[in-house]
């Protein structure tokens, strides 16, 4: 084989006009050229559907038909195989306007062939796996006979491609150029293979649902679905067997796969009490506060009866009796507070940790 | 798995040993009131335990803090990375029942976020709560106390609901019989006569070897550990550090120590260098040097004197495991573990006479009171209406065990309950305040000698800080180990915005000397250094090395567009702090940012960190002429990018 293609135009006709080859050549001269040919097929109905292409070797494929109902669902899969994925693909064919009453096979070329409506060949590339479909159908007021108009697939099913707006018309007007190489009852449709290849894995978002009076920022909100896992499913039924042993699937934690930790939290979280010091704490730490001098509130006498005379120091006495125990004993206002313990009646000796107020 | 309806597991994750402490208390008082707790440390709850077990669970408690900067201790993180994954559903705990109480301090910015949002996410995930979350303050007078003990009683009163009582039991009379109840104590000490120690190679007279003293110490240590449940993250100090851990540490002698602070001042702040030559120890500035600090011998003689224990009398502790049947409690192998002298337990585990203990020392000390107003006493102030009297008598005034044992002299304590009740002695951590590139095989330090007037006027020193200000240079060696600190200096082309007042200007001093060695050979980006003090004449701290940097070419010259700013605080009737410096600045410090600067901040608690995000947010909003709320988003940014860092000590 001489050179791989990288633009494959099938057919089933015998021939193609010149005209369709030449389009194709100018279209896809970026991919065509660097050694890469353009493939081309003809009297493709006698493959049966069998193409015998590499797996994601093609950027693009034209396949025009003449037969209705050539491009069924199998040959549209194995088109889908052989493009690279973002590969394009180009299909006309003839279609009815009622829908079909057989299935969309193509066995026998003696039998009529079975002819499939628009949404029927829709329905054949997207079950291929195709997407952003663009369809260009006749102008119903053409101003010149043959012109197409190109219209976006409406199925909701499909996934719209994020492609740039700009880029877009600049590719319908190509494409509509095209179309207009044929006859106005006969549909065009472009459809890309999807970026991803298969088996590329991706996350699905599982919903937190919102309690009633909670209203959390951060969150996805726009869920229309959920799905419980078969994991989960087993996890429960264990759960009210009250089975525990169980091998589970591995542990290792996706660090990408977790959710935002400070999206927990609302504005009231972030609130910090007020504390109202009920127990004057003033004292805490380095300097006690003073009795202001017009105390009325007693700290002041509290100050003057902490200073203890050198009668008080000589012989100590007790009204309550739990002076000398220690300060655990002493109440509030005990003049001997801080001080260690000491007998009734004996003279108290100052440690040298203590301090003595001065005013 | 059958699952006994009375069963509460109580998973706590503890930094300091606090949340372990109240996890133990709801073990405890779960046990009086017939549930079978089981009380877990997070970081042993493994993550295949979680997917498995947790959500087959009936009742689960959490107990949490929230560290300064409101991140999660270390147990916690990797059960929260566990909790966060999007593929566990809204009903993945369903039929889980729970409570939650958390300990933070209202005095930072984010008060006990991590109990809030272990919360929200249990609910998310299904599981529904009994009572409504605790939250314990430290900034509250009476401490986290003060919220845990209505949130308990609230725990009781709602478990009462939720599970039934057992038959033959009522509920008056079992919280009657809680009040009056000895618990059983965690620990069982072994004791090993003085003929098998000799078995063990340990004799009475010991050589007196700092290498063998710190080895009994460390062993003294892990067996008490190992015996209080699971083995803590913790026991690695620090989550990053340099493989000269705690265990292995550098034994390092003192080459100078020098008070950096006039005579007369107040305050004697210390600048400290240890001799690294030999260790092959590497550090980076903005790293942080941990010891265990000595107690002073004659306190420790006191203590052992007061308690009747013969320090030469070897022992092994190991845990009892009656109180919480299936902790899961290392019980380590005696023959594995050799024994160790008692005087060891109470130099290196037991905080004697620094830490002020907690209630739960008082209601043991009631049931082993001979005299009867001494058992009252100590009965009134573990009570709820004592408990403003035992706040003035204990956490106010900074009582420690010894002081309170000679209080309660008729109150003997077995060497289990000590064990248990005693404070545990912790390591302390200091910013390491020079650069290996500038001071090779030396690491200096910048200590401020704590020292204070209770409310009672007794006067009271730190006990590490007042250790250092007494080591002999030349002579004393002490073992040290390196550790990772919050900061990490950026490279030298990143301009700095520093803010360091008082001893938070040691990592900068490092982050300097780093840069002025730098500079030799390679350009260097500015720096713009905000100093406070109190007096310039008394505590302006290594005057001359900041302002040698600030002359011509210097990395904090205004010519290289770098500067270095000093708050003096108390040389004029009116406070100046570095927040209004800062404001004063704020062209400066927007140009620095806007080539890309980053911003560290180090120093004292209080309020400090506070109004200096308020003045740089203010400096944002003038600078950039934007609305309130952009700027403090401004700055959340800034913080998410690491270009916002905060590093600050109580």
């Amino acid at each position: 084989m001489a050179q791989e293609p990288a633009v494959l135009l099938i057919t089933d006709s015998v021939a193609l006009p010149g005209s369709v080859v030449l389009w194709v050549l100018q279209e896809f001269q970026d991919k065509v050229a660097n050694g890469n040919s353009l493939g081309l097929v003809t009297q493709a109905y006698d493959l049966g559907g069998n193409l015998n292409l590499k797996p994601s070797s093609l950027d693009a494929v034209i396949s025009l038909a003449e037969t209705a109902g050539f491009h069924t669902t199998e040959l549209l899969s194995r088109i889908a195989e052989a493009l690279r994925p973002g590969g394009l693909l180009i299909v006309k064919e003839p279609v009815g306007r009622t829908p079909s009453l057989c299935p969309n096979r193509y066995a026998d070329l003696q039998v009529a062939a079975a002819v499939q409506t628009e949404a029927d060949l829709q329905r054949n590339l997207l079950l291929a796996g195709f997407i952003g479909l663009i369809i260009a159908e006749p102008l119903k007021e053409a101003a010149s006979p043959g012109a197409f108009s190109t219209r976006n697939s409406h199925s909701s099913l499909s996934t719209p491609l994020p492609e740039p707006i700009s880029e877009n018309i600049k590719e319908s007007s190509s494409f509509a150029a095209l179309s207009q190489q044929f006859n106005s009852d006969i549909t065009l449709i472009k459809a890309q293979k999807p970026v991803w290849e298969t088996g590329a894995v991706f996350e699905i978002k599982k919903p937190v649902i919102l309690r009633d009076e909670d209203v959390r920022t951060n969150v996805p909100s726009t869920i229309s679905y959920y799905e419980e896992s078969s994991t989960e499913k087993l996890l429960f039924a264990l759960k009210e067997n009250g089975a525990a042993n169980l091998a589970l699937p591995n542990l290792s934690i996706d660090t990408d796969d977790l959710v935002d930790e400070d999206a927990l939290l609302a504005e009231e979280d972030l609130e910090r009490p007020e504390l109202q010091l009920a127990v004057d704490d003033c004292e805490v730490g380095n300097s006690g506060r003073k009795a202001c001098k017009n105390c009325t509130c007693g700290r002041a006498e509290l100050e003057e009866n902490g200073k203890l005379t050198s009668e008080q120091l000589n012989n100590p006495q007790s009204a309550c009796g739990n002076c000398g125990l220690g300060d655990a004993f002493r109440c509030n206002s005990c003049p001997y507070r801080g001080l260690p313990q000491f007998k009734l009646g004996e003279k108290i000796t100052l440690p040298g940790s203590l301090l003595m107020v001065d005013a | 798995m059958m699952m006994e309806h009375r069963r509460i597991l109580v998973l706590y994750a503890s930094q300091t040993g606090n949340a372990q402490d109240v996890a133990e208390r709801i073990g405890r008082e779960a046990l009086r009131r017939h549930y079978h707790p089981v009380v877990l440390s997070l970081s042993s709850y493994e993550p295949i335990l979680f997917q498995h077990w947790l959500p087959n669970e009936n009742m689960v408690i959490f107990v949490t803090s929230t560290t300064g900067q409101g991140d999660p201790p270390d147990a916690f993180k990797s059960f929260w990375k566990f909790m966060l994954q999007r593929s566990l559903t809204n009903k993945w705990l369903e039929g889980v029942q729970y409570g939650l109480f958390g300990l933070g301090d209202s005095g930072y910015q984010k008060y006990n976020v991590v109990a809030k949002k272990l919360d929200r996410r249990l609910l998310d995930l299904g599981a529904k709560f009994i009572v409504l979350k605790g939250l314990g303050d430290d900034q509250h007078p009476l401490g986290y106390e003060a919220a845990l003990d209505p949130w308990l009683d609230s725990l009781w009163l709602a478990l009462g609901e939720h599970i039934p009582f057992p038959s033959g039991f009522s509920d008056v009379e079992t919280e009657n019989a809680c009040l009056n109840q000895l618990d059983p104590p965690k620990y069982r000490i072994i004791y090993y006569p003085n003929e098998t120690s000799r078995l063990y190679g340990a004799s009475a007279d010991f050589h007196i070897n700092l290498r063998d003293i710190w080895d009994e110490h460390e062993k003294a240590r892990t067996m008490v550990e190992s015996a209080s449940g699971p083995l803590p993250v913790s026991l690695v100090c620090g989550s990053e550090s340099y493989g000269h851990v705690r265990h292995q540490p550098i034994f390092s002698r003192v080459l100078c120590n020098v008070r950096l602070t006039e005579e007369d001042h107040e305050q004697d702040v210390r600048h400290i260098e240890f001799d690294l030559r030999g260790s092959g120890v590497q550090y980076s500035p903005g790293d942080v040097i941990g010891m265990m600090p000595i107690q002073n011998a004659k306190t420790v003689e006191d203590f052992l004197k007061r308690c009747d224990l013969d320090p030469d009398v070897f022992v092994s502790v190991e845990s009892t495991g009656m109180v919480f049947p299936s902790s899961g409690g290392n019980n380590v192998n005696i023959g594995e573990m050799s024994p160790v002298r008692i005087r060891s337990f109470v130099e290196s585990v037991m905080d004697v006479d620094s830490a002020s203990p907690r209630r739960y020392l008082f209601e043991v000390m009631s049931h082993f009171a001979k005299a009867e107003h001494e058992k009252e006493r100590l009965q009134y102030f573990s009570s709820p209406e004592g408990r403003d009297d035992l706040y003035r008598y204990n956490q106010r005034e900074r009582r420690t065990l010894l002081e309170i044992l000679q209080d309660f002299p008729s109150v003997q304590l077995p060497l289990e309950w000590l064990l248990q009740l005693a404070p545990r002695l912790q390591p302390r951590y200091f910013s390491i305040s020079s650069s290996l590139k500038l001071h090779p095989n030396e690491a200096h330090i910048t200590v401020a000698v704590v020292s204070w007037i209770t409310p009672y006027k007794r006067k009271k020193t730190g006990l590490c800080s007042s250790w250092l200000s007494r080591l002999q240079p030349k002579q004393d060696v002490i073992p040290i180990w390196m550790t990772r600190g919050t900061f990490k200096h950026p490279p030298a082309s990143v301009p700095l915005i520093l803010v360091g007042p008082g001893t938070g200007c040691a990592p900068f001093h490092a982050f300097v000397e780093e840069r002025v060695a730098i500079a030799a050979t390679e350009p260097v980006a500015p720096v713009l250094f905000f100093f406070g003090c109190r007096k310039q004449a008394k505590d302006y701290l290594y005057k001359e090395f900041w302002l040698s940097c600030t002359k011509e070419d210097g990395i904090m010259s205004d010519k290289m567009g770098g500067g270095f700013v000093v708050a003096f605080s108390r040389d004029q009737p009116h406070k100046i702090y570095v927040q209004h410096k800062i404001l004063e600045e704020r062209e400066k410090i927007w140009n620095l940012l806007s080539s890309g600067g980053s911003v560290f901040v180090a120093g004292s608690a209080n309020k400090m960190p506070e109004d200096v995000a308020s003045a740089f947010k203010d400096v944002i909003l003038r600078e950039k002429k934007c609305s309130e709320v952009s700027a403090a988003s401004f700055m959340k940014q800034f913080e998410r990018l690491g270009r916002y860092n905060v590093e600050v000590w109580s």
